[in-house]
């Protein structure tokens, strides 16, 4: 796990820095997405999350679904093309879990990527993700609380 | 880039709803920041993307003749009425800060220079809210719609206190009597012409956005016709939508006036309700079935 300016980044995970979502595989082929650690504390304190239903489509750089805090409804970005399996069911109950466990309790959804490679391609991770990812946040000036 | 100004005076129920909604699609694919204004011409319930429509007292809607709408934005189920002033400002997501509290106060002080520039003794307290003292002054809300990002508000020039406390659906009777009696000590209207604080609200979303984007020219263009008075006659001056949006924002128009009105984008998925039960007056200040709290 790497920390950069109080955030954490775990580098055996994938990253879409500028749309704060993470992706990993999985040994079937789909892929658990999540938001980052700067994400939700950008965010402060979720109190919703609303993704979009299971057999939907997901298309790279589209909305997956929302999540809120504040008063402020914001998209969590698709990081691939494909068919959106499953949801996670803890949100409903607790959407605070993205606060206090981004990169596991708090996963957003489960994907079927139809292209996994390509979609992967222009993602980055490991040294690579928290190099990029530390680039980012130098350059927006964002730090975690 | 300039600060494009709508204002569209006086529209339909819907219409004060779809038309900004419409504007950050626009934004979203590439028109200017944009700053615009319009009033309701009858009342409605708004509920927010997030809200359980079992928030609502849908009988009681009903039988009030109030359409529920839903936005794509945050907060609670709210009253909205032609005593309203409705203002949004959107801009590229690229031009706010990250942090979401950070860019809706960023957002929200033109706002409250706006209010005191036509007297009204505004502040924005530490929750974002727009006070006067320890009363709400302004509903907001705000969101991302695409990569835009947009922050709505109203003036409040009249309130109707027990309409806003009979929309809501409250457990019994005397937690719906201690809802209206603090919505009426937490919420008020303000004594300011909607007409100075338009002009006041451009003067200062403009300085705000040269300030900001220092090579910017950021002149207001736009349907910037006086506007009407909430609660007045219309004003001949206000330009209709397909004078002013973007042929892709009049197609978006057209769109989310059936879908932020269709009963199933409405009624929306099941949410989570809160437990213990309660329901919000103002930032920090709820109403619970059994217990009163009010946080400072």
């Amino acid at each position: 796990m790497s920390e950069i300016r109080g955030c954490n980044i775990p580098e055996d995970f994938y990253y879409w820095p500028e749309k704060h979502v993470w992706v990993t595989p999985l040994e079937d082929g789909s892929v658990l997405v999540g938001v980052t650690d700067v994400a939700q504390s950008l965010a402060h304190a979720i109190i919703s999350a609303l993704p979009k239903k299971v057999g939907r489509p997901a298309k790279k750089g589209r909305s997956l679904g929302t999540i809120e805090s504040g008063k402020w409804v914001g998209p969590v970005t698709s990081p691939v093309t494909g068919e959106i399996l499953e949801t996670n069911p803890a949100l409903a109950e607790d959407p605070g879990i993205i606060n206090t466990d981004p990169y596991g309790e708090g996963w957003y959804m489960k994907i079927m990527p139809e292209d996994w490679e390509a979609d992967s391609a222009d993602l980055v991770a490991g040294a690579e993700a928290v190099a990029a990812y530390e680039a980012f946040l130098e350059a927006e000036g964002i730090a975690c609380e | 880039m300039e600060l494009r100004v709508m204002d569209f005076g006086r529209v339909s129920a819907i219409r004060s709803q779809s038309l900004w909604h419409a504007i950050a699609y626009g934004v979203s694919d590439g028109s200017p920041p944009t700053l615009s204004f319009m009033t309701p011409e009858s009342p409605y319930v708004s509920i927010g993307l997030h809200s359980d429509i079992d928030a609502v007292d849908a009988e009681a809607c009903k039988r009030a003749g109030l359409p529920v709408y839903r936005r794509m934005v945050g907060g609670g189920p709210v009253y909205l009425d032609h005593d309203q002033l409705f203002f949004q400002v959107t801009i590229p997501r690229s031009m706010a800060p990250a942090k979401r509290s950070l860019a809706v106060r960023r957002l929200l002080t033109p706002a409250v220079e706006a209010f005191r520039r036509v007297g009204v003794d505004a502040e924005l307290d530490e929750t974002n809210e727009i006070v006067v003292g320890d009363r709400k002054i302004c509903g907001h809300a705000a969101g991302q719609i695409g990569d835009a990002l947009i922050v709505v508000g109203n003036l409040i020039t009249a309130f109707d206190h027990d309409a806003a406390a009979a929309i809501a659906h409250t457990p019994n009777a005397a937690t719906a009597r201690v809802f209206r009696r603090k919505l009426k000590r937490y919420v008020t209207a303000v004594d300011a012409d909607p007409r100075a604080f338009t002009q006041a609200a451009i003067s200062a979303y403009t300085s705000h956005l040269q300030r900001g984007q220092a090579s910017s020219r950021v002149p207001p263009s736009g349907g910037t016709g006086e506007r009407s008075e909430p609660g007045g006659r219309a004003s001949p001056r206000a330009p209709s939508p397909s004078e002013t949006l973007t042929p892709y924002e009049l197609a978006k128009l057209e769109e989310l006036d059936r879908k932020l009105a269709d009963p199933t984008f409405v009624r929306g998925e099941p949410r989570r309700s809160a437990t213990p039960w309660r329901i919000k007056v103002k930032s920090g200040v709820f109403v619970y079935a059994d217990v009163i709290e009010e946080a400072t």
